[in-house]
């Protein structure tokens, strides 16, 4: 990858910021499941969004670097991940 | 209650040191230790080990990536297989008994173990790009197989992908163990989704697992960089023979 120009310090510093903000987000849940506030549920389910949206921005930001190296062939596959977790997702909640 | 949080930040923290040390989710020791250390349900405590398993993944690759230990070709490539074996062995379950599935894996796994203690000479490791091309097509179908195991047992997989890019792939043990600990990340997600949205998901225990795996995932990641491959491969090959046990115990107990 390395003599397409493939550099990986964006998806380096997209899970420094999601450690960041997932340690954050959810010792502040923690706390406050601790002290009763009722909020706390609130806060763990739009955590548990934030999880989610993280796997999405990982594969998009994937993505993004191989199309930026001209590795076209990767970048279509990144996509089909996308494509067949959200097909994965849709099949088990709505499906038969 | 605070007792009650202080154990599952502790769970998170052995899970994610020993899931990122080996590059695995880490699944494997979270629901015994909440079901077992807890007294929490199966039934429960695998939704949360599932999205535990989402963020381990991003602690504990952020080490591998920093040091180019993550192939992200081989991430892309064996995700999908991954994710349609898993759709496969979603599907299968039905058909399939369980003990049958719970057999087949641990023979996998004991078989994995010993080749993987084995291992290979170091000459035929260093060529790693000629096997890739090689064994590419034959790595597919195993991750696939693997891929439909692991959703038959419920389990993420990395205990089957680290060893298959070691032996099959030719990959260094350390980028194994990056790959797999970047792409577990994937097919835990669309199992935590599913969790979650059908109301599966324990948002009270979720919260202090996944702070003490997300710090124990960046530690485990960050010695798993500096480790020694005889310690990975010795540990890997108790984890496996773990496994196994754990697999083929409660069928064989019926059987007998």
């Amino acid at each position: 990858m390395k003599e397409n120009g493939f550099s990986i310090r964006p998806l380096i510093v997209l899970h420094g910021v999601l450690w960041y903000l997932f340690l954050c987000w959810f010792l502040l849940v923690t706390v406050l499941c601790l002290t009763g506030e009722r909020v706390a549920g609130e806060l763990a389910y739009w955590g548990i969004i934030l999880i989610l949206a993280g796997t999405a921005a990982r594969l998009f930001l994937t993505a993004e670097l191989f199309r930026r190296s001209a590795l076209y062939r990767y970048w279509l596959l990144s996509y089909m991940v996308l494509l067949i977790l959200l097909s994965t997702i849709i099949l088990k909640l709505w499906g038969t | 209650m605070m007792a009650d949080v202080f154990v599952y930040v502790l769970c998170g923290i052995t899970a994610g040191l020993i899931g990122g040390y080996l590059g695995l989710g880490g699944g494997i020791v979270m629901v015994p230790f909440l079901t077992v250390g807890t007294g929490m349900d199966i039934k429960a405590a695998v939704p949360v080990s599932v999205a535990a398993i989402v963020v381990n993944s991003v602690a504990s690759s952020t080490e591998y990536l920093k040091k180019g230990m993550v192939d992200l070709e081989l991430v892309v490539i064996l995700a999908i297989f991954m994710a349609m074996g898993n759709i496969t062995g979603s599907i299968l379950s039905d058909y399939i008994p369980s003990a049958v599935v719970r057999f087949l894996f641990t023979a996998v796994l004991v078989y994995t173990a010993f080749a993987f203690l084995k291992g290979k000479p170091p000459d035929e490791r260093m060529v790693f790009s000629d096997n890739r091309r090689r064994y590419l097509p034959m790595c597919i179908l195993l991750v696939y197989v693997a891929g439909t195991l692991a959703a038959l047992i419920g389990i993420g997989g990395g205990v089957v992908i680290v060893p298959l890019l070691f032996l099959v792939i030719g990959l260094p043990l350390t980028t194994a163990r990056g790959t797999s600990s970047f792409m577990i990340g994937f097919s835990a997600t669309a199992a935590t989704a599913v969790y979650f949205f059908n109301g599966r998901l324990d948002l009270s225990v979720a919260p202090p697992v996944i702070v003490g795996i997300i710090i124990g995932g960046k530690i485990g990641g960050y010695l798993g960089t500096l480790a020694k491959p005889l310690v990975v491969k010795t540990l890997f090959f108790i984890v496996m023979l773990y496994l196994a046990f754990q697999l083929a115990y409660e069928p064989l107990v019926r059987l007998l």
